[in-house]
């Protein structure tokens, strides 16, 4: 019932009328201003007060309106030094504008053609550091809201015309500009197809953020796992443009969505690439383990205590009893309360004011914890467990798939409760079907693995130098695969050459 | 959609049947060490010691509660012990096995298919003969830091490892026990008031012990069945006693001629240090240490040579002569082979090099 | 073109479904590795004894000649087993043999399931909940293969993955073990070594599954290669498993282990980890999991290509009456039956393969003197 009569008055929302249609729909509003201007060019100047800039108003519009005798809108647009102006009749381009900052000239109040002069001010934060995807070395800017200043962040790193940006307005009552950004020549043509193919087919009211855009477009979207790779980060996203990725971004995000991406991609930091390579791979592969150990270790711990207990070693038998002794719930039942806590805490931690939220995160965890052990609630030994895994769930670069980890434990533990070690098997199987199912926009999601790409592992689990990055990865079908030359450089010397 | 309901169906199912009764670790008897002794001809006594473990005192240790139950089988020794106890009887962390010499004696049959036929049961576990009673030896408290279970293993382990007893363990009895020509040995142990200790090697015929060494003849046997790099030795060197520490020994087995008439040599290559003389008056060196070489070699082939002709004269084959000599000859008959065995002739070469004197000369 | 080579069904695959040559080799690899070798031992030992690795060999040797021959029929005709039985036996016959071959091929599917679950029952779970913990392994296998080609033969691939450092662990029973007992002499006859070479091939039952997924292979001429290294590495792994096994058990003892490769996990031993049997039947199921994902996808690809129907109506159908034919089989006794039936018929199906090349050799001569 409710999703027709919306569609009806969306409609009716759409429907473009005349001037002086919109001229009433507007005078409704109390910051539009219609303002008779006297004098020697007797005009009407219309606009949103809240929208357009005074200081333009005042310092280029009115003291060009002071020469006398300007009697049609040609003259006037002479005489006005502001970029960009049309004059116009089309009341659908007229409603955009004005909604936007623009000001209006008519000569008189019921005329059709007017003066658009764009005058529109922006209110937003500046250009700051990166909280989400903070790094220690490397740039320290971070999109903001603004579509404008993110292109700027972009363009100022690839300054190249062969990159192309694409606009489309989505959502039907926002009309949020949506950018598409690829270096042409590089960028598959298919990718593209496929992107703004989806973004044209979206159909909604309003487009708040970029995550919006990942949800509606996803080759999958009943699955946990993000298809598009987001980030707040400029320079992460420009090595994702010459890898020959596409990107999207959208007005009033400061995310921006890069695709197609691949599982691996969102475990690579861009610190990565601030590291020599050994230190990179080596700290990669441990990101990489932690995440592992976060998604497994609780129900390996549910999996070895009720079913296997005879594979702990004698040594860690005696801890691991007796810190259970008095525990009065089964593994799983411990196992689930402790998660839960620690889940709550992180919900409480990221609803709070920053300062607020480290406090109960650091509280909340240490007097919960000792006072579960203490009441005999909880064993230690999980606790350890359950608060590295936490912990191990925080070193993903990318906070999407973090939310993805948190998840997916569950099934782990409840496989683990059913039948052990084989039912985490059997759940692990799920998943990794699941993954290899999965596709970014139409290309493979698990690759390089599945498909196997060798040249492709030069960067997933590993980071290989720069000198040995020579093609730019197959993921993204690029259209000139080459990144470099090989040179003599790479030859290997002999002893006092 | 359906996807969905049908996942939210399954999780139910889950839920609902995942409920079933499991014990968690701490709610089992998790049996470490069992013991067995003979009562008569069809029954047997087990014992068992369950450790209880009490809550935020992992650096004492244990308190350990003993169970025993006399009757025909094993399972139904367990079955038995597990009326007196409170929670389900694992077995599966079984490290442990001890058997009394009456026994052992009498053979180890139904001990061997229950240890060999439980999927539950490791293969690592060390097995063992008891002079005297397991039970008493069992109860009684040797150590404040340590369970007996510990204790004994600990106390055969490292024997093993860093001294004169060959290597053991329910696989290697396993295998010898199966494996044509050979039979298997295991440790012989015996109490002595507050402690346990190593008595001897225990050999058997098939399941049935049928011979026993002393723990001193242990090396003798080791440097003959394996390769080692640990244990002593002392020999009687012109009035004074000497004391060799093996650091290496290595031994090769020669199977001369066919299978119809084979002989053996056991070629036995041994380095060691000399770190123990009696008398200090003796100079350590060149020729005095060629002669001590001489004398160990001398005296460890007599030894060896004997020890051997005792097994023949009881028809057994600790060393897997005949296993030794059907991987190498083809045409092997078992039958033929354990009526020639006690006549075989077995030779013992040992080459004895002393690499270093210790620090003082 | 020959008219009378094209199938009344269109075989044509499109291009995103295909895989590369590569693969094949996991594919075929993947097929092969399923239960029997966790209890091969025991069998192959039992007619050549420990002489019983060149019996493998000799079996590996004839699998890559059936190998040769599949590829042969399949070069000649660019369809697959359900065409080829069409054009060289007519319709009637021709269909009968498919669906023939599509119920062995379940058969299989069958004993490699019924089997796992024997393994679990037996070695971690005595009061397995089979009717229940059957239908969610079915699930889980009708949603893999619900995925298509395209995920099993990733399936595949993470299997060896997953699979490959199991055979590290071979390290332990080395060195408990004595290399003495594979000492190089052949103590047995060439009939006894032959009869152990049968045995030893239906290890290596699965490659026939070409037949069903070669369209599926992308420039098939390539995949040849592959696809022989595959047969290889099968042989290989066999081979040091079996020489593994006869180093650590004595060749008596080894006839009283019913699990030989599983006991061999028995011993490996961590600081952190005992008992690796656990960990290593658990990571067995993804080697079990490919197998009859791609067994099962096969067996209900042949009557969706005879009879047009959809092949999800078909993968739901096969799983019950695996699921019934599961639950049914609850004794030992049947399931060893169940496997020597199919290892019977396994190897009549090699027997067949070049029966089947010679046929069409036959008929491909009479039509082209035509």
């Amino acid at each position: 019932m409710g999703k027709w009569e919306r569609r009806g008055r969306n409609q009716q929302l759409n429907k473009a009328g005349t001037i002086q249609t919109l001229y009433k729909k507007l005078k409704e509003s109390k910051d539009f201003l219609v303002y008779h201007h006297t004098g020697p060019t007797p005009c009407v100047i219309s606009y949103l007060k809240t929208m357009a800039d005074p200081k333009i108003l005042n310092e280029s519009i009115l003291p060009g309106l002071k020469n006398a005798d300007l009697h049609s809108l040609e003259k006037i647009k002479e005489a006005i030094t502001v970029e960009n102006i049309s004059i116009t009749d089309q009341a659908e381009k007229i409603k955009e504008k004005v909604l936007q900052g623009y000001v209006v000239i008519q000569m008189t109040e019921n005329d059709n053609q007017v003066l658009l002069i764009p005058a529109s001010t922006k209110v937003g934060r500046k250009v700051s550091i990166p909280e989400i995807e903070f790094s220690v070395v490397g740039p320290k800017e971070a999109f903001v809201e603004s579509l404008d200043k993110n292109m700027n962040l972009i363009r100022k790193r690839v300054p190249l015309p062969e990159l192309t940006v694409k606009e489309l307005s989505i959502g039907k009552l926002t009309n949020t500009r949506v950018a598409v950004v690829y270096i042409d020549g590089i960028a598959n043509e298919i990718n593209i197809n496929t992107v703004m193919q989806r973004l044209k087919e979206i159909d909604y009211d309003q487009m708040i953020d970029s995550s919006y855009i990942a949800q509606m477009i996803a080759d999958n979207s009943n699955s946990p796992f993000p298809q598009l790779l987001d980030t707040e980060r400029p320079d992460r996203m420009t090595e994702a443009l010459v890898e020959g990725k596409i990107a999207i971004l959208v007005d009033g995000s400061p995310h921006a969505l890069t695709c197609p991406t691949t599982i691996v991609e969102f475990f690579s930091a861009s610190d990565d690439y601030f590291m020599p390579w050994h230190l990179a791979t080596v700290f990669r592969l441990i990101r990489l383990f932690a995440v592992l150990f976060s998604v497994l270790s609780t129900s390996l711990y549910v999996a070895i205590l009720t079913h296997h207990h005879e594979m702990i070693p004698e040594e860690l038998l005696a801890t691991i009893i007796s810190s259970r002794a008095d525990i009065p719930f089964p593994p799983i039942l411990e196992v689930i309360i402790l998660e839960l806590t620690i889940e709550l805490l992180r919900e409480a931690g990221a609803r709070l004011p920053t300062k607020i939220g480290q406090t109960i995160g650091i509280v909340g965890g240490i007097v919960i914890g000792t006072a579960a052990v203490d009441a005999g609630l909880t064993s230690n030994v999980l606790l350890i467990i359950v608060a590295l895994s936490a912990l191990a769930s925080f070193t993903t670069p990318v906070y999407q798939i973090s939310n993805t980890i948190r998840l997916v434990r569950f099934p782990f533990i409840i496989g683990a409760q059913l039948w052990g070690l084989i039912g985490v098997s059997m759940v692990m199987a799920l998943f990794i079907g699941h993954l290899i199912k999965l596709q970014s926009i139409g290309t493979p999601f698990f690759a390089p693995i599945y498909p196997l790409r060798f040249t492709d592992l030069k960067d997933a689990f590993i980071r290989l130098p720069f000198n040995k990055q020579t093609q730019r990865p197959i993921q993204t079908r690029p259209l000139k695969s080459e990144r470099l030359q090989p040179s003599d450089a790479n030859k290997k010397r002999d002893i006092d050459e | 959609m359906k996807n969905n309901i049908s996942v939210m169906v399954i999780i139910g199912i889950m839920f609902l049947t995942g409920c079933a009764e499991t014990y968690s670790v701490e709610d089992r008897a998790i049996i470490r060490v069992a013991g067995y002794d003979f009562v008569d001809e069809d029954r047997l006594k087990a014992t068992v010691a369950v450790p209880q473990y009490g809550r935020g005192e992992s650096s004492g240790t244990p308190t350990e509660k003993f169970q025993s139950a006399v009757d025909h089988s094993v399972k139904e020794a367990h079955e038995n012990i597990q009326r007196k106890l409170s929670k389900p009887i694992s077995i599966g962390k079984l490290e442990l096995s001890l058997f009394n010499e009456e026994l052992a004696k009498n053979g180890l049959k139904n001990m061997i298919d229950f240890l060999g036929r439980d999927p539950i049961i490791g293969r690592n576990i060390l097995l063992s003969v008891v002079k005297g009673e397991t039970q008493g030896l069992i109860e009684a408290k040797y150590s404040e830091s340590e369970t007996t279970s510990k204790y004994i293993t600990g106390l055969i382990k490292q024997n093993i490892n860093q001294s004169n007893f060959p290597e053991t363990n329910l696989h290697k009895f396993l295998y010898a026990y199966y494996a044509d020509g050979m039979d298997p040995f295991l440790p012989l142990i015996k109490r002595t008031d507050s402690q346990v200790e190593i008595d001897g090697i225990a050999f058997f015929d098939g399941a049935k012990m049928v011979h026993s060494l002393p723990y001193s003849e242990a090396f003798n046997f080791k440097i003959m069945k394996q390769d080692f790099n640990r244990g002593t030795k002392g020999i009687k060197y012109k009035e004074e006693h000497i004391v060799l520490e093996n650091i290496g020994s290595r031994v090769t087995y020669h199977v001369i001629d066919g299978i119809e008439h084979p002989k053996f040599l056991l070629d036995i290559k041994i380095k060691g240090f000399i770190n123990e003389v009696q008398n200090i008056n003796l100079m350590l060196n060149g020729p005095v240490i060629k002669s001590m070489e001489k004398d160990f070699e001398k005296s460890l082939q007599a030894q060896c040579i004997e020890m051997i002709e005792r097994f023949q004269e009881l028809k057994i084959d600790p060393l897997g002569l005949g296993n030794d000599l059907k991987n190498r000859r083809e045409h092997f008959d078992l039958k033929k082979w354990e009526d020639v065995y006690p006549t075989v002739p077995v030779d013992v070469k040992i080459d004895v090099e002393i690499i270093e004197t210790g620090i003082t000369s | 073109m020959n008219k009378k080579r094209q199938s009344k069904i269109d075989l044509h695959v499109p291009e995103n479904l295909l895989v590369t040559p590569f693969f094949v080799f996991f594919l075929i690899h993947a097929m092969q590795l399923g239960v029997g070798i966790l209890s091969f031992e025991t069998y192959i030992a039992r007619d050549a004894g420990y002489d019983a690795w060149i019996s493998l060999l000799i079996a590996g040797a004839a699998i890559h000649l059936l190998l040769w021959i599949v590829y042969n029929i399949l070069q000649n005709s660019k369809g697959d087993i359900v065409s080829i039985h069409e054009e060289t036996f007519g319709k009637y016959i021709g269909g009968f043999l498919s669906i023939i071959f599509s119920l062995y091929v379940l058969l299989l599917t069958l004993t490699v399931l019924r089997t796992f679950i024997e393994v679990i029952q037996t070695w971690v779970f005595p009061q397995l909940n089979v009717w229940f913990f059957t239908l969610a392994l079915l699930l889980l296998i009708y949603y893999l293969v619900a995925g298509g080609f395209r995920l099993i033969t990733g399936l595949c691939l993470i299997s060896v993955l997953l699979a490959l450092p199991l055979l590290w662990l071979k390290f332990f029973p080395i060195q408990a073990g004595d290399i003495n007992n594979v000492f190089p002499i052949i103590d047995h006859t060439l009939v006894e070594l032959l009869s152990s070479a049968k045995t030893s091939i239906l290890g290596f039952l699965g490659f026939e599954l070409l037949l069903v997924f070669y369209p599926f292979i992308k420039n098939p001429e390539q995949s040849k290669k592959w696809a022989h290294y595959g047969v290889f590495f099968t042989t290989i792994i066999y081979v040091i498993s079996a020489i593994i096994a006869f180093i650590y058990f004595s060749e008596k003892q080894l006839d009283q282990v019913n699990w030989a490769t599983i006991s061999l996990w028995k011993i490996v031993e961590f600081p952190f980890v005992e008992r690796f049997e656990f960990i290593g039947i658990a990571l067995w199921l993804f080697v079990v999991i490919p197998n009859i994902c791609l067994a099962l996808w096969a067996a209900s690809r042949i009557p969706k290509r005879m009879f047009n129907i959809r092949q999800t109506y078909m993968v739901g159908i096969y799983c019950l009456i695996l699921y019934v034919a599961t639950i049914m089989l609850d004794e030992r006794q049947q399931i060893k039956e169940l496997n020597d039936i199919a290892n019977m018929i396994g190897f009549y199906v090699l027997m067949y393969i070049p029966v089947l090349f010679l046929f069409k050799k036959a008929r491909d001569k009479v039509r082209d003197t035509n």
